[in-house]
């Protein structure tokens, strides 16, 4: 069976020399560098969950390609029973780890590309969904955990690829030769690509003429050479360095582990590439992987929020207010929150449908709703949850004083709650809340997948206003009302209906 | 020609399926025009016309009313993404060519 475990990942990483510098210095061995740690155990639960009978069915799937049982995190949708197992896979994983795991945006990368490069070789008679099925068959043998790379750095915001100073701001190619392509420029904020095995690059916008060297998809080992990983800071990240309990989540830690990636001439060979200069179909990658990549948020977030949903109403109760109606009304708010997020993961899924290319993808519309609510209700949750804590998430003393011989007591004793909690478990909690409620995971909430404007435009687009002008219309009397006039049996006149 | 016309329930489409059937219909001379009725005998031509891209009677028992099926879903019809006024045309282009088809298969 092609499926790591999540041992067997960590030992597969150890195989790679990624060059990744973090404060100032260059890692060594990014599985024993202890910032990395948590970040690396949260990607290595979506290969552990696959070997758990109790999951199977949800975090793994036939492969179409290769004919054998995959992990679903290298799966192509098949069905929009595909789409819908891969939203539950999100929102178990989310609960199981309290954090970003990581390997969707690759999976949404691979399923992007998939439906992408069929079109373009519709349209040029090109090669490029051959190579990719290539690719992806090793992908799928090899278990492998992909960095899905979109975000180019991208300069002045009102200026288009070509047209910025610095050339290099959105990712580029510099040569074509007879074997390949040479690359250069950097992606930015890039998920788990410090340990991932390849990183997979895509447009970030649409595309013109005159930027068609940017149009360009690829993927490449993480440790190829003239790739250098700059790892990205999350707020409070040192106390996982520090302490166990100061961290709230020392085993999973704070979202991804987002990384900057800069290319220096890095030759990508010809099979490695999907799309080089084809600009108008830039824009179809780019939506097409957003799609994928926003149905998931109402499905991990909705896991995290299970998450500090618990931890709210297990503070509540460890202070002795769990019956209060002011507490049971923040919950159930809480949860309805959630729950509505999810219904939109769920919605968009089974209104999925399938692409030329025989992959499935989600509903657009639907799910640019899901993640335009993501970016408000997890905001909404996590206040919530603020609210139901109290000011101790951010005012708690730290371990070393808990441990303290001398003062150690003191924090014991006045932080105690109901009988029956121990302080110790208490500042867990505690800790836990400040950590998905105070932290780095609401910007992730609100920027991951796209800015709220950009899921705005596909709401837009996707809204059909002028049919439902059409309905207002005749409702309002203006246009003929076809159904009228057999149910009142009254002649409507060629536009009204006469009552 | 015996020709089939299925819609999928119109629950929120992007198009309007109905207009887009009457457009083609205005051409007809005598053709016999059933409206989905299952279980009877495949027509020459079924038309299976969905609101939108998610297609929800795309079925495979729903295609086994037509001996040749044309498939509309949204705006898309043969693989193409098309302007909403223009799949009344495409429509009546495609069944035209089909019953070529059909005329010289006969023959
Ligand atoms: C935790 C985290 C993880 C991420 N992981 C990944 C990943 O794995 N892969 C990946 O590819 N990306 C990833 N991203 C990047 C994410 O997709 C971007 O953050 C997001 O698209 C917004 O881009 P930006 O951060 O560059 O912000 P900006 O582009 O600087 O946007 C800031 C604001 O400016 C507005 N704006 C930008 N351009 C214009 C314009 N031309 N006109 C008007 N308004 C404009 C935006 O709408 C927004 O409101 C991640 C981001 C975060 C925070
Ligand atoms: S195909 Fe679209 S419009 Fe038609 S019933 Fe299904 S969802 Fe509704």
């Amino acid at each position: 069976m092609p499926m790591k475990t999540g041992t067997q990942y960590i030992e597969s990483l150890k195989k790679l020399k990624p060059k990744v510098y973090c404060f100032g210095e260059k890692v060594e061995s990014v599985v024993d560098y202890p910032l990395f740690k948590p970040h690396i155990h949260a990607a290595a639960m979506t290969y552990e969950l696959a070997h758990k009978p109790e999951f199977q069915e949800i975090m793994t799937a036939t492969s179409h390609l290769i004919g054998e049982r995959v992990n679903r995190f290298t799966h192509i949708h098949q069905s929009t029973e595909d789409l819908v197992k891969k939203v539950r896979m999100m929102r178990l994983l989310g609960q199981r780890t309290g954090t970003c795991f990581q390997r969707c945006v690759g999976l949404d990368a691979l399923n992007g590309i998939y439906v992408t490069s069929y079109d373009i070789d519709q349209k040029y008679g090109s090669e490029y969904h051959e190579r990719f099925k290539d690719f992806l068959r090793y992908v799928q043998q090899n278990d492998l955990m992909s960095a899905g790379a979109m975000s180019d750095p991208k300069g002045d915001r009102s200026l288009r690829p070509h047209e910025q100073e610095d050339p290099d701001v959105y990712l580029r190619v510099v040569e074509r030769q007879s074997d390949g392509i040479i690359v250069r420029g950097a992606k930015a904020h890039i998920t788990g690509s410090i340990n991932s095995h390849e990183i997979i690059t895509m447009p970030t916008r649409a595309m013109g003429p005159e930027d068609k060297d940017y149009a360009l998809s690829f993927s490449v080992p993480v440790d190829t050479e003239g790739i250098t990983l700059i790892f990205g800071r999350q707020t409070n990240d040192t106390r996982r360095l520090e302490s166990e309990l100061d961290a709230g989540n020392p085993k999973y830690g704070i979202v991804g582990g987002e990384a900057l990636i800069i290319f220096n001439d890095v030759f990508v060979p010809w099979e490695r590439v999907f799309m080089c200069g084809e600009h108008e179909f830039a824009l179809e990658l780019v939506e097409t992987f957003a799609g994928y990549h926003r149905s998931n948020y109402g499905g991990c977030k909705v896991g995290l929020a299970d998450v500090v949903i618990g931890a709210s109403a297990w503070i509540a109760e460890s202070n002795g207010i769990e019956r209060a109606s002011n507490i049971r009304n923040t919950l159930t708010e809480m949860v309805n929150l959630a729950e509505t997020c999810w219904s939109c993961a769920l919605a968009c899924s089974y209104e999925g449908y399938q692409t030329p290319s025989g992959a499935y993808t989600i509903n657009p519309l639907l799910a640019n709703v899901e993640k335009l609510n993501i970016t408000r209700f997890t905001y909404e949750w996590m206040r919530l949850a603020q609210d139901i804590a109290g000011g101790i998430i951010i005012t708690l003393p730290s371990e070393r004083d808990y441990e303290h011989p001398e003062i150690g007591k003191y924090i014991d004793k006045y932080f105690k709650g109901k009988k029956g909690f121990s302080t110790l478990d208490r500042i867990r909690m505690y800790r836990l809340i400040e950590n998905m409620a105070v932290g780095a995971g609401l910007p992730e909430a609100m920027q991951g997948a796209g800015s709220p404007t950009a899921m705005k435009i596909m709401i837009g687009r996707g809204a059909n206003i002028d049919r439902k002008k059409d309905l207002a219309k005749v409702i309002a009397g203006i246009d003929e009302d076809p159904y009228f006039k057999g149910i009142a049996q009254v002649k409507e006149d060629k536009a009204k209906a006469k009552v | 020609m015996r020709i089939a016309v299925k819609y999928c329930g119109n629950c929120n489409p992007e198009i309007n399926s109905p207009r887009i059937i009457g457009q083609w219909m205005e051409t007809l001379k005598d053709d016999e025009i059933t409206f989905g009725p299952e279980g009877k005998t495949p027509a020459d031509l079924l038309i299976i016309i969905c609101g939108c891209r998610k297609g929800c009677v795309d079925r495979q028992e729903v295609r086994a009313m037509g001996r040749q099926v044309i498939l509309i879903k949204g705006r898309w019809m043969g693989g193409l993404s098309l302007a909403e006024n223009e799949l009344g045309h495409q429509l009546i282009q495609r069944v035209e060519s089909m019953r070529g088809a059909l005329r010289r298969n006969a023959k």
